[in-house]
């Protein structure tokens, strides 16, 4: 008796491994000749939430039109990024996967040049080359754009006083003055989840884009060649580290999460956050009636101006060894689309990233991108000017700024030695 | 109708009849049964013991965890660990979730035991009680207690603040956070150690104690002096298996610090992982990682062999 | 008096119980509430919401994953049991020097880190295309929990009288038929031990899972729930409410189990 349960517990055993085989095995077929599609793909994506559930429903009507094909959307969430390391390291990789600003720098040895595709002259131009590689090839599909500036909460604002749009570095560091001392220090200037650790590199890149590249006497090129001085870092975070000692940041800095941003903001106790109209969706959740503004990066230097930032946000790309590359540009094709462009920006008040027929509405941000059309854009810091790994130091390194742990002079020399080690290791 | 296999046998090209024989022989020697270990043997050599030796090679490299490139770069890895400003806080933050835990886990553990050896209902129940959060997953374990712990909406500090205290923000005090996650551990699998301390008391003969009570022992000579030489075996075993599991802590601290603020609550394994996923550094990944597996093993083989002595000495 | 002793025994009983209770009430009372409701976490709502139930089973396909958790922790339970009561016989009834030394050898696992072999992990998989199949998670799993399970089954296969094998290889039984005929029925109690240990450590998983199950349709509970507390998105609420369904199957199967899993540990098997 005992024996026979145990020899058929084994042939399950067995079955179940045979089926696990067949199962990875049957997927790859493409009918080359080409009139109708067949075959599966894989889709790998880091977005989340609404965005991850858009993707699927827009994936489901492309299998509608293609009648035999199938597609199958992973989206891993918050490990999309470890998950897609392991998998580069063993190549073996999805046949689509988003690139969310790596494209060139950390994707490029895997992905499969677009120029060809019907919509490649149509991305929008700051950051085309940003998405190309160094011979020019263009790398992804980029559905949406961050135009990032300052977001704020224009009923806090008002309340405190505080008149937009702040021009300059010192104006904003009035501003933040003047809502803690008219909240009586109920009000958070700035919210940040530190809890999460990335959201306090978040301001460190952003306000780096005024501090270093966008004066006429920037930089850019010293930072990109590797002569790029550090010690300028010293007094940088010195000014950010300032804004801490002065208590223009929330309380619990080092264990809010994302989620409390968006609360405090939906709920008048934040001014300014620093995740771009992101928050504002998730604010809304919140507090439907959340009445938030947008302005761009002020200046830190007299002879500039205001700048935004920019750079694709989710971003698809198609594996160059995939064994359905036709499958994929169809469905990349799909996507780009304009009401697919459409649907898909507008559920996170993005613009588009290429151009299409359809016009985009994104939302509570479309008067101030009218308002400072003028404005420059500049690509994200560390996405262009910082080599490919340093993004946990500079998270890392500010809270332990922020506690006392280290000296501004200390994060500056952990930056040099990082950058410098990368950039080697680059070449 | 069966098929006598031992009548195809013959047809077998090569066969002779000294071979049925051999055949016979092995199985009915006494090491046949060695054979039933071979299986997991296999596993282990392919997914445990080949990959080790790989960590191994790649520790040596600058490898930056993804491309095809890198280099060799001999101890330079293991050199860097040990010039690294943070590695010595680390270690020891990584000694008191696994001594801390070990510690706390046993003598809580062992108390629970003594308290509950009995029969009864409500014991029943606080043994399962104490028992159940081993069942949560760790990894939300540890949420819960960062909802405990939050200083704005956190359920600890709504007690301080009912008590008409302030409220404190108590997972961005360094050193005191690493304590609190040791306590959290130590909270959430003490149930284990209670259950092995239990089954140990269960089997220790009445008549010991009998004789120890009419020599006059009190319940704590009695405790001290027959249940604990008693129980030595399962001090050994819990002690040893807690003390590998909280050095390798990794689930709680992540979901309720990530390490943070800075590298002030960074364990061994959350290090690790940040070199190897945030810093692209797989190369000096690898090398904490074979570091972090010989320590474990030098201090968990000495704790072994420590109370071994005193196993036998009881 | 003696009445007295027992009431503070008693009471002491309830205050540990509790103390150990508080992390289910945290979850009951989040997973009971709305998203925009910010009052105390001690606190029932005075409504009854059931949403967050409704919510985390339909967002996280916690059908599908409850699905993926029974046949991943059953099979790979069943193999943890099948392989490593059968190494645990000969480890334990024969201890010649090799023996000694293969057994030291299997326990001294249950030190290494997984994180440090993972990537040459994921590549072996990868290469024999076991990533995203029930079959791969189900080797790792087993791989990683034997150390301790053929800990426990050595242990207890010792306290066996070994007269039992000799009467039976007497009887003209076999040397492997002794076990399986005369052995491995005699091990239920430390199977229920194995179970339980095991078991709970399967179904929890975070670590592998997260790597070695990419596709969506093969997710794990844990995985599935993490995803409600990941870096833009927050439903602490649907956690909740999901955590607590994920450990009702453990909480039954610890209930059946707890007599066995305590009979198990003792009669002086569990020995390092």
């Amino acid at each position: 008796m005992k024996r026979r349960i145990l020899s058929i517990i084994l042939a399950a055993c067995m079955c179940v491994g045979v089926a696990g085989c067949s199962g990875s095995g049957e997927t790859e077929q493409t009918d080359e000749k080409g009139s109708a599609l067949e075959g599966s793909i894989s889709i790998y994506t880091n977005c989340v939430g609404v965005q991850a559930e858009i993707i699927q429903e827009l994936t489901d009507e492309w299998m509608k039109e293609n009648p035999g094909v199938t597609a199958e959307v992973v989206a891993p969430g918050a490990d999309y990024e470890n998950v897609m390391k392991v998998k580069m390291s063993s190549k073996d990789m999805p046949d689509i996967f988003s690139t969310h600003g790596w494209a060139n720098v950390r994707y490029v040895d895997f992905l499969l040049p677009l120029n060809d595709m019907p919509w490649a002259n149509d991305i929008e131009s700051t950051f085309k080359e940003l998405i190309s590689d160094d011979e020019g090839n263009l790398l992804v599909l980029p559905i949406d754009q961050n135009k990032w500036g300052l977001v704020y909460n224009k009923d806090v604002l008002e309340e405190c006083g505080v008149e937009v749009p702040l021009r300059t570095i010192d104006d904003f560091m009035a501003a933040l003055e003047q809502i803690k001392t008219a909240s009586n220090g109920e009000i958070a200037p700035m919210h940040i989840a530190g809890g999460d650790s990335w959201p306090l590199g978040q301001i460190f890149d952003q306000l780096a884009t005024p501090a270093f590249t966008t004066a006429e006497n920037n930089d850019q090129e010293a930072l990109l060649n590797g002569t790029f001085d550090w010690n300028k870092w010293t007094d940088f975070s010195e000014m950010i580290k300032g804004m801490y000692d002065k208590g223009y940041f929330n309380e619990d800095i080092f264990t809010a999460k994302y989620a409390d941003s968006a609360e405090a903001f939906a709920t008048g106790k934040a001014a300014f956050c620093w995740y771009g109209n992101t928050i504002v969706e998730e604010a809304e959740a919140i507090n439907p009636d959340v009445n938030a503004g947008l302005q761009p990066l002020p200046a830190f230097y007299e002879d500039d101006d205001m700048s935004f930032l920019n750079g694709e946000q989710t971003a698809f790309g198609i594996w160059k060894d995939s064994e359905n590359i036709e499958l994929a540009k169809s469905w990349l094709n799909f996507m780009a689309k304009g009401e697919n462009v459409k649907k898909f920006c507008e559920s996170e008040s993005m613009l588009p990233g290429i151009e299409t027929d359809v016009p985009v509405d994104v939302g509570f941000a479309t008067e101030y991108y009218e308002e400072f059309a003028d404005i420059r854009s500049f690509p994200i810091f560390d996405r262009a000017f910082l080599p490919n790994g340093m993004w946990d130091l500079m998270c890392k390194d500010a809270a332990d700024l922020f506690t006392g742990t280290i000296s501004a002079e200390q994060y500056s020399l952990d930056m040099q030695n990082e950058y410098e080690r990368l950039l080697e290791a680059g070449e | 109708m069966k098929i006598q296999p031992k009548a195809l046998l013959p047809c077998i090209p090569g066969f002779e009849r000294g071979m049925l024989m051999r055949l016979k022989k092995m199985l009915n020697s006494k090491g046949i049964v060695n054979i039933m270990y071979i299986p997991v043997i296999l596993l282990f050599v392919s997914f445990i013991i080949y990959p080790l030796i790989k960590g191994i090679g790649i520790s040596m490299t600058n490898w930056n965890g993804y491309s095809d490139a890198s280099t060799y770069i001999g101890l330079e890895n293991y050199r860097k660990m040990f010039a690294d400003r943070n590695f010595f806080l680390i270690i020891k933050n990584t000694l008191i979730y696994g001594i801390g835990s070990a510690v706390l886990e046993n003598v809580v553990g062992l108390l629970y035991a003594v308290l509950l050896d009995k029969k009864s209902k409500a014991v029943g129940f606080a043994r399962t009680a104490i028992y159940l959060p081993v069942i949560v997953a760790p990894l939300i374990m540890g949420y819960i207690w960062y909802f405990m712990f939050e200083p704005i909406g956190g359920a600890v500090n709504d007690i301080l603040i009912a008590m008409g205290l302030e409220s404190v923000d108590l997972l961005t005090k360094g050193t005191t956070t690493v304590w609190i996650i040791t306590f959290i551990n130590s909270y959430q699998y003490v149930g284990i150690a209670m259950m092995i301390y239990l089954a140990g008391l269960q089997t220790i003969p009445a008549d010991y104690q009998e004789a120890a009570k009419i020599d006059g022992a009190s319940s704590f000579q009695n405790f001290v002096y027959v249940k604990i030489p008693l129980l030595l075996p399962s001090i050994t075993v819990n002690v040893v298996t807690n003390l590998i599991g909280s050095l390798k802590l990794f689930d709680i601290i992540v979901a309720m610090t990530n390490g943070g603020p800075g590298y002030s609550t960074q364990s061994l394994s959350t290090m690790m992982y940040q070199l190897y996923f945030g810093k692209q550094d797989a190369g000096y990944a690898a090398a904490m990682g074979i570091f972090m597996f010989c320590s474990i093993a030098v201090i968990s083989v000495a704790v072994l062999l420590w109370f071994r002595k005193r196993e036998v000495d009881a | 008096m003696r009445q007295w002793k027992k009431r503070i025994y008693s009471f002491i009983l309830i205050l540990i119980s509790l103390v150990h209770l508080v992390p289910f009430y945290i979850l009951l009372t989040m997973a009971f509430k709305e998203k925009a409701d910010l009052s105390s976490k001690w606190l029932f709502p005075g409504y009854l919401y059931l949403d967050n139930f409704k919510n985390a089973w339909q967002s996280a396909n916690l059908g599908r994953a409850f699905i993926n958790n029974i046949i991943i922790t059953v099979l790979a339970t069943l193999c943890i049991i099948l392989l490593s009561s059968m190494a645990a016989y000969p480890l334990s009834r024969r201890k010649t020097k090799l023996n000694t030394f293969i057994y030291t050898a299997i326990i001294s696992c249950m030190i290494v880190p997984a994180l440090t072999i993972l990537v040459p992990l994921y590549k072996i998989m990868a290469d024999v295309g076991g990533i995203s199949t029930y079959w791969g998670i189900i080797a790792v799993h087993v791989t990683f929990m034997l150390p301790l399970s053929t800990f426990l089954y050595t242990g207890f296969i010792g306290t066996i009288p070994r007269e039992l094998d000799e009467a039976a290889l007497i009887d003209g039984k076999s040397r492997l038929g002794v076990f399986y005929t005369i052995i491995f029925p005699l091990l239920k109690p430390i199977t229920a031990t194995v179970i339980i240990l095991c078991g709970v450590n399967v179904w929890n998983d975070y670590q592998y899972s997260v790597f070695f199950l990419q596709s969506t349709d093969m997710k794990p509970i844990t995985v599935s729930l993490n995803s409600f507390f990941s870096m833009y998105q927050s439903q602490v609420n649907w956690l909740a409410a999901g955590c607590l369904m994920a450990s009702v199957p453990l909480i039954i199967a610890f209930l059946l189990l707890q007599k066995q899993f305590v009979k198990g540990l003792s009669s002086g098997a569990v020995k390092l």
